[in-house]
C-alpha cells in the first residue's frame, strides 16, 4: 500500500469525508469536511466518489511526503502550495512522483485546505465514515510521523485537469429557526440587517460572532440541532454550529443555514462579515 | 380527550422538525412510536434525531415539506396500534458520591439514603445527546434534583452516572461535563465496534443496583477480556 508519511503536521491536520450522517440519534456529531464544496471539487477534479476521504488542513498546513506516484487536487483556503519546493497552482490536477513532498503553508484566504488524493484515502472506517472525531475515530488530529495510506494510481480516472475555485459568498441563506418567531420584529430585524463579525471563538464545533442581540428567551428543552444551526442564548451570543457540534441543545435556534452557506461559512476567517438572508 | 397538538417546521433543505405540546402527557412513549411509525413510512430514507419535546427528521436528499408532512401526520393522527416492547436494563453501579452532591443533599439525605433513593427508581431514557451514547434518563426523584456545577469537571471518568437537574445520565467516555457523579457503571455504555454502539435507546427503561468495588472491578475485567454478556442486563418487557 502506497502511504503519506506525515513530515509535519499543520495546525490540526485530520481526514475528513462527507460525515456521518446515520448516528445521530445516538449523540454522534455529524463530522465531515467544513467545506463539504471544497472537498467535493477536489474529488471531482480527481473523478473520486464525493465521499471519498481528503486531508483536511486548518489555517497552517505541514509538510507531507508520498511513497508511490498518484494525482492530487488542492482546493479551498489559498495558501502558498509547494511539491518539491516548486509552487503548485491549486485547484488543479496535481501528478505526484515517488518521493515527492508536498508542503502547504499559512492560508491567506479561508481557513480550510483539502488535499484530495485518486481514490481517496483509505484510513480507518468508522460508523460509516472516515471523518476523524476524538472519541468515535483513534485519532482527532494527524500528528508527525503518521502514515496515511492510498492506492497508488498512475493513470487517474481525470475527466476534467482544472477547475474554478468555489465562490465565496459573504450573504449566508438561511431558513427561519424553529424559535425565530419567539424574537420581536426589532430584535429580527436586527438578526437580518445586521453584518456580523466571525470572533476568535471558533472551530469544528462551531462559530462564535462578535455582534450581541439582547433578549429574554427562555432555554429550551434539549432539543435537536444540525451543523449550521444558529443558537441564540441568554447574553446575546449568536453560535453557529458547525459539522462537529453536538446533537442536542438548549439555546433558542433563531435561524439555519442551508448546507452550503454552511461550506461558506466555514471559509470565513476571525474579523470578516456575515449577513443573514432568510428564504 | 382532545389531541395533543403536534407542530410541524421546515428545519433545513432535508429535515423536518415535529413538536409537540410541553404539557403532553406520557411523552417519551408517544414520541417513541412516532419515531417507530416514521421510520416505517419511510425505510432507509430517514434518520431521527430526539429531543425533549420533539424529533428531527433528516432525510439524505432534498425534501418536500409540505408533501413529508402531509404524509407523517396523517400516518400520527391515525388510530393504528403499534406494537411496542420496552427493554427494561438493570444496570450495576458502585456508588461513590462526589462531596458537591453530599454537601448540597446531606443536610436532608445520608450518604445510605441517596444510595436508596437512586437504586429505588425505574428510569426511561428521554434520548441520547451532548455525548456519543450519553443516556438522559428521566425518573429521578425530586430529592436528588439539583442544578449542574457551577465550574464543570475538567475530566469525568467513563461510566460515571450523574445527576443533574430532572435527569440522570452516564458518561459514556471520560469527557469534561458538569453533573454531580454519584457512582460508575462498569458495562461499555457506546462501543463504536459493537452493533448498535450505544447500549441504551430512547424508550429504554433503565433501573441501577449497587454493586461493590470487587465486582465492579471484576466486571471491568470481563469486559476488557470480552467475556461480558451484555444480554443477562437486559429483560423485555
Amino acid at each position: 500500500m502506497a502511504r503519506i508519511t506525515i513530515l509535519n503536521a499543520g495546525f490540526y491536520d485530520s481526514i475528513q469525508d462527507n460525515g456521518r450522517k446515520k448516528y445521530r440519534h445516538l449523540g454522534v456529531p455529524h463530522s465531515g469536511a467544513m467545506d463539504q464544496k471544497a472537498a467535493d471539487l477536489g474529488n471531482s477534479l480527481l473523478n473520486n466518489p464525493l465521499n471519498a476521504a481528503v486531508l483536511e488542513v486548518v489555517l497552517n498546513g505541514g509538510k507531507y511526503l508520498f511513497s508511490l506516484p498518484t494525482c492530487i487536487a488542492i482546493t479551498g483556503a489559498k495558501a502558498i502550495v509547494m511539491v518539491n519546493d516548486m509552487v503548485v497552482e491549486q485547484n488543479k490536477l496535481l501528478e505526484i512522483h515517488s518521493g515527492d513532498v508536498l508542503k502547504i503553508g499559512a492560508t491567506t484566504t479561508g481557513n480550510f485546505i483539502y488535499v484530495s488524493i485518486c481514490g481517496g484515502f483509505k484510513t480507518e472506517e468508522v460508523l460509516g465514515s472516515k471523518s476523524f472525531y476524538s472519541g468515535i475515530t483513534l485519532m482527532g488530529k494527524l500528528e508527525k510521523g503518521y502514515d496515511l495510506d492510498y492506492d497508488s494510481q498512475t493513470e487517474p480516472q481525470a475527466t476534467k485537469a482544472h477547475c474554478k475555485p468555489v465562490a465565496q459568498e459573504s450573504a449566508l441563506r438561511c431558513y427561519a429557526g424553529p424559535e425565530f418567531h419567539l424574537l420581536d420584529r426589532k430584535q429580527q430585524e436586527k438578526l437580518l440587517n445586521t453584518s456580523f463579525t466571525i470572533s476568535k471563538n471558533w472551530n469544528r464545533m462551531a462559530f462564535q460572532l462578535e455582534e450581541k442581540i439582547s433578549n429574554s428567551l427562555d432555554q429550551l428543552k434539549s432539543s435537536p440541532v444540525l451543523p449550521g444551526t444558529v443558537q441564540l442564548t441568554a447574553n446575546g451570543q449568536l453560535i453557529l454550529l458547525m459539522r462537529d457540534a453536538q446533537t442536542t441543545g438548549g439555546y433558542p435556534r433563531v435561524l439555519q443555514l442551508e448546507e452550503a452557506s454552511i461550506s461558506s461559512c466555514a471559509q470565513k476567517r476571525v474579523g470578516n462579515q456575515i449577513d443573514f438572508i432568510v428564504l | 380527550m382532545p389531541k395533543a397538538p403536534i407542530t410541524y417546521h421546515a428545519y433545513s433543505e432535508n429535515a423536518l422538525l415535529i413538536s409537540w405540546d410541553e404539557q403532553t402527557p406520557d411523552m417519551i412513549s408517544k414520541r417513541t412510536i412516532a419515531a417507530l411509525q416514521i421510520k416505517k413510512l419511510f425505510p432507509k430514507e430517514v434518520q431521527i434525531n430526539h429531543g425533549a419535546y420533539s424529533i428531527l427528521v433528516i432525510s439524505e436528499l432534498e425534501m418536500d415539506h409540505k408533501k413529508m408532512e402531509h404524509l407523517i401526520d396523517k400516518r400520527l393522527q391515525s388510530k393504528k396500534v403499534l406494537e411496542q416492547t420496552t427493554r427494561l436494563w438493570k444496570l450495576p453501579i458502585f456508588y461513590g458520591i462526589e462531596k458537591s452532591l453530599t454537601e448540597a443533599l446531606e443536610p436532608t439525605c445520608s450518604f445510605n439514603e441517596i444510595i436508596s433513593i437512586h437504586s429505588s427508581s425505574t428510569y426511561v431514557v428521554d434520548f441520547i445527546g451532548f455525548l456519543p451514547g450519553f443516556p438522559y434518563l428521566k425518573g429521578l426523584d425530586s430529592r436528588l434534583q439539583l442544578p449542574r456545577k457551577t465550574t464543570p469537571s475538567l475530566k469525568v471518568a467513563a461510566g460515571s452516572v450523574a445527576v443533574s437537574n430532572a435527569y440522570c445520565g452516564i458518561y459514556p467516555s471520560t469527557s469534561p461535563g458538569g453533573w454531580h457523579v454519584l457512582g460508575n457503571c462498569p458495562l461499555p455504555i457506546f462501543d463504536v465496534h459493537r452493533v448498535p454502539p450505544s447500549l441504551l435507546q430512547s424508550g429504554d427503561q433503565v433501573q441501577f443496583y449497587a454493586v461493590s468495588q470487587e465486582e465492579h472491578d471484576q466486571l471491568i475485567t470481563q469486559r476488557e477480556t470480552g467475556v461480558l454478556e451484555l444480554e443477562n442486563f437486559k429483560s423485555h418487557g
